[in-house]
């Protein structure tokens, strides 16, 4: 089953992928161009794609508007697959961050131990008594008017860059805890102490004798951590501090097409179920990798809700 | 007893600081631009901005900065720039209403996570143990914001089943209250239940292999007091300390989105709606106060659990 759901997960990517095919060859619209006053044939008829009391066209279920219209009269199925882009693309990246910076942050604190491990372990504590979404949501608004500046780097207000910055903090302390436990283990144990007999300085014990040792670890967290990230950044945009419309993500498709149930019913579920289909794919596969390779551990799984 | 307790209040106090600093440095510190003007909302005024600036001691040191943030916030004098409303009244207008959601939700994600857990214990490995896996990975991949959307708009308004969103305080109606949080409620303990009954899970298949439960069994105990008195008992505790923190960060304002769909009107849809405008004071406000709350709920956790189990005083 894991498997299936691992392979669910590839397709989403390469439907992604394929999403400027689609909007060019199938669809023959842009993500973000609008088309409120446009007509197309519906059984031979000339149908308005956005009716006169601004109700969008359903789902055609072929090439153009496959998925219908949304109140600008843009291609819901292209700005699906642009929205999957976005999405997908801010998930994998801040796992990515995450995984790095927590896998430093744990062999730091770790191998190194005493004051350094009381300071790493103190900032983590204090990250963690912060709920998930609250949070994000106060790194996300402070940094929505001017960006970020950190010496030589510069983020723009506005880009996704910082929405992966956000997330990948946000995740960081559920991911180094578990880290920094196994590297106080594994310091104790034999092939540490012949190494450090042998005269390996901190940085190549670290990157060569500890790390190899938390791969397993760090393969049963990867798959959940970026399903936690898709979530994150769908619940973000969805407040309005993720990805900024006109670009499309599931989270901010979902949150324009809330108030639209009522006449348009696609807009919102169409996106929704992309989400929910993506992060159960990335859950479950999550789940299979933990029982192949660390059975006895439950710790990773699901690690907030928000 | 007494040196735990001291030690734990200690420890919470500096907790509690950097959490503060923490916050202090998220809202003025960290974002490039000034944060007078961030503060003034989406247009100000020339004259705002520099009045906010002189309030919140934005043009002396960090330190000093640091402080009137604090005495701002924590004071209660600060208000949003954008409705002009006092922040601190703002946030305590809504607490019963996140209350009532988190209590609500916390009842209905314990029993129904302690039910399908030890089902799924007493059946490992077999199909139903194997659905209701499934269905807890389906629970928690659930976005909460498009269930309860969904949930709002097809059981509320279309079916007329329950109401479509909104919150009924207590005191006015009881009966209606209740009514109005069914929804929330599930929505939100949906998202608890699956992680619960998986950590229950494991928790009591890891129980049932102790020494104790065989004991149990051997002076001739009945399977289903063994299973009530000897291992339901002793699987609790990790149970009990997810709980703390989740109930602690759904009261903290960490249910933003349930309350936003359902129109709650509590402290998280004051914070989401406050996100919309990009109206920082009472985004810093609940941040703060949240996670405050946060740390005192935690420390009043571990003092209880030492109270219970003499163990834990020596270890922490």
């Amino acid at each position: 089953m894991a498997l299936a759901f691992g392979v669910l997960f590839v397709v989403l990517v390469l439907g992604a992928l394929a999403a400027p095919l689609w909007a060019s060859s199938v669809a023959d619209r842009e993500p973000n161009r609008t088309n409120e006053t446009g007509k197309i044939e519906v059984d031979g008829k000339q149908v308005d794609v956005v009716s006169l009391e601004g109700v969008p066209i359903g789902p055609q279920w072929r090439g153009e508007y496959f998925l219908g219209a949304d109140a600008n009269g843009r291609d819901v199925m292209v700005r699906l697959l642009y929205g999957a882009r976005n999405s997908l693309l801010i998930g994998l990246a801040a796992a990515l961050l995450t995984t790095i910076l927590a896998t430093i942050v744990g062999l730091v604190a770790g191998y190194f131990g005493r004051w350094v491990d009381a300071v790493a372990r103190s900032a983590l504590d204090v990250i963690w008594a912060f709920p998930v979404i609250l949070l994000g949501v106060a790194l996300g608004t402070s940094l929505a008017v001017g960006g970020l500046r950190i010496g030589p780097f510069e983020l723009e207000a506005g880009s996704m860059a910082i929405s992966v910055l956000v997330i990948a903090v946000v995740y960081v302390p559920y991911m180094a805890r578990p880290i920094r436990g196994e590297v106080l283990a594994l310091r104790e144990r034999e092939f540490v102490e012949a190494a450090r007999a042998q005269g390996v300085g901190p940085l190549r014990m670290m990157a060569g004798e500890l790390l190899p040792n938390l791969t397993s670890t760090i393969i049963v967290f990867a798959p959940l951590m970026v399903a936690n990230a898709v979530l994150l950044e769908a619940a973000l945009s969805f407040l309005g501090v993720g990805v900024v419309p006109p670009d499309p993500s599931w989270g901010n498709m979902i949150d324009a097409g809330v108030d639209k149930l009522v006449t348009a019913p696609h807009l919102a579920i169409a996106p929704g179920l992309m989400l929910v289909l993506t992060v159960l794919a990335l859950n479950v596969f999550g789940d299979g990798v933990r029982d192949a390779f660390d059975p006895r551990s439950d710790s990773a799984w699901g690690t907030r809700r928000i | 007893m007494t040196g735990f307790v001291l030690r734990r209040l200690a420890q919470m106090v500096v907790v509690l600081f950097a959490v503060s600093v923490l916050t202090f440095l998220i809202f003025n510190v960290i974002p490039n631009g000034d944060p007078a003007s961030r503060m003034a909302g989406k247009s100000p005024t020339e004259s705002q901005v520099e009045a906010i600036r002189a309030e919140w001691g934005f043009d002396e040191s960090l330190p000093v900065q640091y402080v009137k943030t604090m005495e701002q916030v924590l004071g209660g004098s600060a208000i949003s720039y954008f409705t002009q409303l006092n922040v601190r009244e703002e946030i305590a207008r809504g607490l019963p209403a996140t209350l009532s959601l988190a209590v609500g939700a916390a009842i209905l994600w314990m029993t129904m996570g302690i039910a399908l857990g030890l089902l799924g214990a007493l059946r490992a490995g077999r199909l139903s143990d194997r659905l209701i896996t499934f269905f807890a990975l389906a629970g928690v991949s659930l976005p909460v914001f498009w269930l309860g959307a969904l949930m709002a708009y097809y059981l509320g308004f279309k079916a007329g089943w329950f109401p479509n969103g909104g919150y009924v305080p207590f005191t006015e109606d009881p009966l209606d209250w209740a009514y109005h949080l069914v929804l929330p409620c599930t929505a939100l303990a949906i998202l608890f239940i699956g992680f619960y009954s998986r950590v229950l899970r494991s928790s009591v298949l890891d129980t049932m292999s102790e020494d104790f439960v065989r004991t149990a069994r051997a002076k001739g105990l009945g399977e289903r007091q063994v299973l009530v008195r000897h291992v339901l008992r002793n699987s609790m505790i990790p149970i009990v300390t997810l709980w703390g923190l989740d109930f602690g960060a759904v009261v903290a304002g960490g249910a933003i989105l349930t309350e936003t769909v359902f129109d709650l009107q509590g402290v998280g849809q004051y914070a989401a709606e406050s996100v919309g405008q990009l109206d920082v004071p009472p985004v810093l406000a609940v941040t703060l106060f949240g996670a405050f709350f946060i740390v005192v709920l935690n420390t009043v956790v571990d003092i209880v659990y030492a109270a219970l189990d003499p163990r834990i005083r020596i270890t922490a």
